[in-house]
């Protein structure tokens, strides 16, 4: 096996279940953000080569999940109508309390605007800012001011819907 | 108001999701490398197999006139020039790095952007009117012997299908090309509109 190989299937298992969770925060429908993990690993396969340390390898993960899935869905908007009540929230009696929660925030995450989407899901991730900044290219000051703003509304979102 | 730190918490108690197999990642990629250069192989194979073609008619069959040398000879440049710039456009392409940050993808795409339309409007209209004047001295000596009735059906059927492909195939298959770069493009700059708010 290759050290390629090798060195994908590392980055693989331990970046995938972040990507996917990023994923699935942007669309906020699971067969899609399957799809979109495929791409993105795609593509770390066929730059890995090119990756040449400049920043850390989380950071140029989290770079290509973020363009990738701002790129992917508005190349498919028609086909990519997302219905988060029926792909999503599968919130019932049947489901325990903490599902229902996680279920819970995803809807009011997919509430966001897009790239608050992104920006919030990296930071429920533990990303620092530093690296979020460093992804989406926004100034650290500037950052730290929409994710004051982005925590709020998202909090807000989600007691609005608790309370329903 | 819910607190993050208390989001944060049933953030984390998510559990892992079954996800695709890394062999099914790693297959998938390199088919999808195979078929693009398979893409440029089949582009690459058409040239390679129309010049011969033309220097094989040239060298086999002894035409009278220089007009026609000199039409085969267009020929064998158009085809090639063209062949060239679509091999250049479809590696640039391949080339624009959707790792960078968006700014730089956004910039690398403008670029490619602005070469496609110079080949979609100056370059193709060129090679049209070359490859036209190619056939016209190639059909000089050619069409010679036929009946006036059938270099007119000939020559209608040759202008119809000319205009066909240029006005109508052409101009569909390049706003296709558009259409797909220019998406690209109106999403990075949304998604840099949206950081900026």
């Amino acid at each position: 096996m290759s050290s390629t190989e090798n060195q994908f299937k590392d980055l693989y298992s331990n970046y995938s279940q972040k990507v996917h969770r990023l994923c699935l925060g942007y669309t906020g429908d699971s067969m899609l953000a399957d799809d979109l993990l495929q791409e993105v690993f795609i593509k770390v396969w066929e730059n890995l080569e090119k990756f040449r340390g400049e920043s850390q390898v989380s950071t140029w993960i989290y770079r290509i999940t973020v363009n990738t899935c701002l790129l992917y869905l508005r190349a498919n908007k028609k086909q990519t109508k997302i219905d988060l009540e029926k792909n999503v929230l599968k919130i019932s009696e049947e489901t325990n309390d903490t599902e229902n929660q996680i279920q819970l925030l995803y809807k009011c995450i997919s509430e966001l605007n897009e790239a608050d989407r992104l920006i919030i899901t990296l930071l429920l991730e533990e990303v620092p800012y530093a690296e979020i900044a460093e992804v989406t290219s926004i100034s650290e000051g500037n950052l730290r001011v929409k994710i004051h703003r982005i925590k709020q509304q998202l909090s807000t979102i989600y007691s609005k819907h608790e309370r329903i | 108001m819910k607190e993050f730190n208390t989001l944060q918490e049933i953030w984390k108690q998510q559990k892992q999701t079954t996800l695709p197999d890394v062999s099914l990642i790693i297959a998938k990629a390199k088919k999808e490398k195979a078929s693009y250069t398979n893409k440029v192989l089949v582009q690459v194979a058409t040239l390679v197999l129309v010049l011969p073609f033309l220097i094989w008619i040239g060298t086999a069959i002894n035409f009278k006139m220089t007009s026609t040398y000199i039409g085969l000879g267009l020929m064998f440049v158009c085809i090639t020039g063209f062949s060239i710039v679509r091999l250049f456009q479809m590696k640039t392409l391949r080339e624009i790095d959707f790792t960078q940050n968006p700014t730089v993808s956004l910039n690398q795409l403008e670029k490619y952007y602005a070469f496609q339309q110079i080949v979609s409007t100056k370059i193709s209209l060129a090679y049209f009117i070359i490859l036209n004047i190619a056939f016209g001295f190639y059909f000089i000596e050619v069409m010679q012997p036929m009946s006036t009735m059938l270099k007119s059906i000939f020559l209608i059927l040759y202008i119809g299908w000319m205009l066909v492909a240029y006005l109508y195939i052409g101009k569909k298959q390049k706003q296709k090309e558009y259409g797909r770069i220019q998406k690209m493009m109106d999403a990075i700059k949304q998604i840099e509109e949206q950081y900026e708010k």
